[in-house]
């Protein structure tokens, strides 16, 4: 009985602590830099190597160079780095690249 | 003593304007500010620009709702959203700045992306892409705009320009080269900082304050440079020469950002006054952000200290004149987090009586 229910504990624990971590996907522009502001924050200009990373679920993000960034705390809202307008056109080659990229992993994502 | 410190000392007794004095630069006359008409709280959020839309009311874009119609006497009247401007979504699509003429509104985000419609019912809205919008300002159907921007090549800065003059007409911009910047490093490491402005006149002629880089250059209607201010003989600091790690900090930590240009007397907007250009010059001083209108007329300049100021330490201006009237939009940075000040709208006659 107390082997049983320590096992459903234990279930319990790694279910609770798979849920804490979310799925976050990075996208890398290169010679490029990242901005925020208290609204938004993406990968723009030159300089540097920039990734965009967000929550896939909720579409949490943080922009950071060099190293991929923690998408906690929460941020406003969705935040992709390669949609400009509806009509999805790219600024820049390594933006429009980076806007592939994305476009490949929600088709994957889709297909999955 | 002379008499600019007993000017200044009179006004630091008398009115708001003590800071304004103690860092202006030797010289330039000090005049006594004007009365305040209007100073009220406006129902606009995320407030970013404001340009007059009539003697009555002014247009202010919110960031992610887009412009408003806003009554400048009737506090208790609700903004008028123009809703056929989209809501804000991703990067690009966000309303920072503002430009207004008779025949044409624009409005642009900071990076990506900028919109314009003619000033008619139905009118289609058209987009355009621009990687750095720092500000515009619209004449008739003429555009003036800074920043930095790709060739069609994806190549940043490749006209070695930081601002330009063209045409609204058409569906895509059409725009020439105005002023070379010197270091476009300078420009992308104050890049989001809000350092630049850009007016018309109503002569046709136009003002460039680059920001990230020194100096205030006055055009004529026929796009040729006529004069050449020096920021530092203003008073206005300009040192955007920053390391790697400092520009990879400020660029993505607000706050570090915000306590940076804190340190700084910077231009925060520009209007044309009659012929005559002002810059809106912010100072923080610990305790309040204040500002002052730096007239440049002639060959002299004149500092008018506001009587208004902010207990926000990320507080700034933008604004607009028309008919012996400045219209001030006092916003946060910071609007959206906690502690944020309310947007404000501030009318004062000009010249002051």
């Amino acid at each position: 009985m107390y082997r049983h229910f320590r096992m459903i504990l234990m279930l319990a624990m790694f279910v609770f602590a798979a849920s804490a971590f979310a799925e976050v996907q990075c996208d890398v522009t290169y010679n490029s830099k990242a901005y925020s502001d208290a609204q938004y924050n993406f990968c723009w200009l030159s300089g540097s190597v920039c990734y965009q990373c967000y929550d896939v679920q909720t579409a949490d993000s943080c922009s950071s160079e060099y190293t991929p960034c923690n998408p906690y705390p929460r941020r406003f809202d969705k935040n992709v780095v390669a949609t400009l307008f509806p009509e999805e056109k790219p600024a820049s080659p390594c933006v429009a690249a980076a806007f592939e990229q994305k476009q490949a992993q929600l088709r994957i994502d889709n297909l999955l | 003593v002379t008499l600019h410190s007993l000017r200044c000392l009179a006004g630091a007794l008398l009115t708001t304007g003590a800071i304004a004095c103690a860092v202006a630069p030797a010289a330039p006359e000090v005049t006594r500010e004007p009365a305040s008409i209007i100073d009220r709280v406006i129902p606009i959020d995320l407030a970013t620009d404001v340009r007059w839309d009539d003697d009555a009311h002014v247009i202010v874009t919110d960031r992610r709702r887009g412009p408003a119609r806003v009554a400048v006497a009737d506090a208790d009247a609700q903004p008028e959203w123009w809703n056929d401007w989209p809501a804000a979504t991703e990067p690009g699509s966000h309303y920072m700045h503002l430009a207004i003429s008779p025949v044409y509104a624009v409005a642009a985000d900071t990076a990506f992306g900028l919109r314009w419609r003619e000033q008619r019912p139905n009118a289609a809205v058209a987009q355009d892409i621009f990687e750095y919008i720092a500000d515009v300002d619209a004449r008739n159907d003429q555009l003036l705009i800074t920043g930095l921007r790709r060739n069609a090549g994806g190549v940043l800065g490749a006209d070695e320009s930081t601002a330009w003059i063209g045409t609204l007409r058409g569906q895509e911009l059409t725009l020439r080269p105005l002023l070379p910047f010197r270091q476009m490093r300078a420009i992308e490491n104050c890049a989001g900082f809000g350092l630049a402005a850009v007016r018309f006149l109503p002569n046709g002629g136009f003002v460039i304050a680059p920001g990230a880089e020194p100096g205030v250059y006055v055009y004529d209607a026929h796009q040729r440079l006529q004069r050449t201010w020096d920021t530092k003989a203003l008073g206005v600091e300009v040192d955007c020469n920053l390391t790697r790690e400092q520009s990879a900090l400020l660029a993505t930590d607000v706050d570090a950002r915000q306590a940076w240009l804190n340190r700084r007397r910077i231009i925060d907007d520009v209007i044309a006054v009659g012929d005559v250009p002002y810059l809106v010059v912010r100072a923080h001083d610990g305790a309040a952000t204040r500002w002052e209108l730096i007239e440049l007329r002639g060959e002299r300049h004149t500092i008018h200290p506001l009587p208004f100021v902010s207990t926000s330490s990320s507080a700034h201006v933008s604004a607009d004149a028309r008919g012996g009237r400045i219209a001030f939009l006092v916003h946060d940075r910071a609007a959206g987090r906690e502690g944020a000040a309310a947007t404000r709208l501030v009318i004062l006659p000009w010249p002051p009586h």
